[in-house]
């Protein structure tokens, strides 16, 4: 009797040995830890941070949800009014593409004559032409805003804008 | 090559036919209207030119020009469509809302309580209206200017929408004829410098202008007649053309260099000025 009691006490593993750990290392472990979910923490901001390319965009949440409220109210077309549409479309095309080439031609005759003329410059002078081949670096500066729909009013005074007042008063 | 097709044709010619010697010497000689090359070095180098720079001075168009009528269908039916396939903006969802609002107001007058009636709301209405009245406050300018209905061929503020051509009337040889500044070489100096002296000698140094470019933008042949040939042993001369933009300032023509008047002149307008070949060379680099 007293052999099996024995043997049941003995069923158990034998017991580790308790490690005493340097209480500084056991900080030092916790610090890690602690510094590596810090930089994890910080790589997201990162990458929330960097801007999605412009191909990735989906269109606001918010609108696809608000769309189907902000539907317009349209009239059916009649069919002369689709009809007209139609043939608009068929004449704007032949004459966007006519004015294209009349343009086109007129850029390549005026290349073409301008070429003629250095040929035949050459032909009187080399030194003209080598003169007339140099670049000219002051062409990269020009700048030109186009025509208007009406001309500029001549001496025009120009209204003051709307500002607040912003000067103390004592 | 084609001396000796020369010489086989004047074989073929009968001999009956008399010729005056000198007229067989001129057949024999290498004298020929043939395309070959060599011939045309030949008759090249023996032509003497006189050289010329002219400034083509353009006043850019100040005003869009005016729509054809497909032009405007297009532009209103363009319009009308985007309006039709686009969704309700914010402003018109609010004036929607307000509308609503101001006619239940005007339903329920009574059940409003004393305090919230005839509380003057601004709404998009007034606003708009308020726009609207600041736009009528501003009236833009003409199209069509004096200058348009006096047709003075001197001032720049005439045919806004297109682009206007210095030219300049000068007495050359006796004769007065229009053509564009222009100055004879002077060596020393490059053809662009000539071409900028052309006008600022012809027209004061007051004008402000702009070449783009050293090279020239095109150039015309003209040739002297017999009395001139023989007096300047010249067969002519080149007139290279520079392209230059007008930013301002007056044209001040000088006298002393017999210049008597000037005319700033539309693209169509320059057959009348100059003539056929002139307004042909010059219209092949003028973009419209």
């Amino acid at each position: 009797m007293a052999l099996s009691s024995f043997k049941q006490c003995n069923s158990a593993m034998p017991m580790k040995r308790k490690v005493k750990i340097d209480p500084r290392i056991i900080l030092e472990r916790e610090q890690k830890k602690k510094k590596k979910i810090e930089n994890e923490l910080m790589k997201l901001e990162r990458l929330e941070r960097t801007l999605k390319p412009v191909d990735e965009f989906d269109s606001q949440r918010r609108l696809k949800r608000v769309a189907s409220e902000r539907t317009r109210e349209n009239t059916e077309l009649t069919r002369e009014e689709k009809l007209k549409r139609f043939h608009l479309e068929k004449k704007w095309c032949v004459y966007s593409y006519k004015q294209y080439k009349a343009v086109c031609g007129q850029i390549n005759q005026a290349t073409k004559f301008a070429a003629e003329a250095l040929a035949e410059l050459r032909k009187e002078s080399e030194e003209l032409y080598v003169q007339a081949i140099q670049e000219d670096p002051s062409i990269l500066s020009y700048s030109k805003s186009g025509p208007t729909e009406t001309p500029p009013i001549k001496n025009y005074q120009f209204p003051d804008g709307e500002y607040n007042e912003v000067t103390k008063v004592w | 090559m084609s001396s000796s097709r020369t010489q086989a044709v004047l074989a073929a010619i009968p001999k009956l036919i008399k010729h005056r010697p000198s007229c067989l010497v001129r057949a024999s000689q290498h004298r020929n209207y043939s395309q070959s090359s060599a011939a045309k070095t030949t008759e090249a180098t023996a032509e003497k030119w006189g050289l010329a720079g002219a400034l083509y001075l353009e006043r850019l168009p100040v005003i869009t020009p005016k729509m054809t009528r497909l032009e405007q269908e297009y532009k209103e039916y363009k319009l009308q469509q985007e309006v039709e396939q686009s969704l309700l903006s914010e402003y018109e969802i609010t004036k929607k809302e307000e509308e609503e609002r101001l006619a239940i107001q005007k339903k329920n007058v009574l059940d409003t309580p004393l305090h919230l009636r005839n509380i003057p709301i601004q709404t998009m209405q007034d606003k708009e209206e308020l726009w609207s009245k600041e736009l009528a406050q501003f009236t833009p300018a003409d199209r069509e200017t004096e200058a348009d209905k006096s047709n003075d061929m001197r001032s720049t503020d005439r045919k806004l929408d297109q682009s206007l051509v210095l030219l300049l009337k000068q007495v050359v040889d006796g004769k007065e004829w229009w053509y564009l500044p222009t100055m004879n070489y002077t060596p020393g100096l490059s053809m662009r410098e000539v071409a900028e002296q052309a006008l600022t000698s012809n027209c004061g140094t007051d004008l402000k202008f702009r070449v783009f470019g050293n090279a020239p933008s095109g150039y015309q042949i003209k040739n002297y007649g017999r009395e001139k040939r023989e007096e300047t042993k010249l067969n002519g001369h080149k007139v290279f053309i520079y392209k230059a933009e007008y930013r301002g300032g007056p044209v001040i023509p000088n006298e002393d260099n017999s210049v008597l008047d000037y005319a700033w002149v539309t693209p169509k307008e320059l057959r009348q000025y100059l003539g056929r070949t002139t307004s042909r060379v010059l219209n092949k680099f003028i973009i419209y």
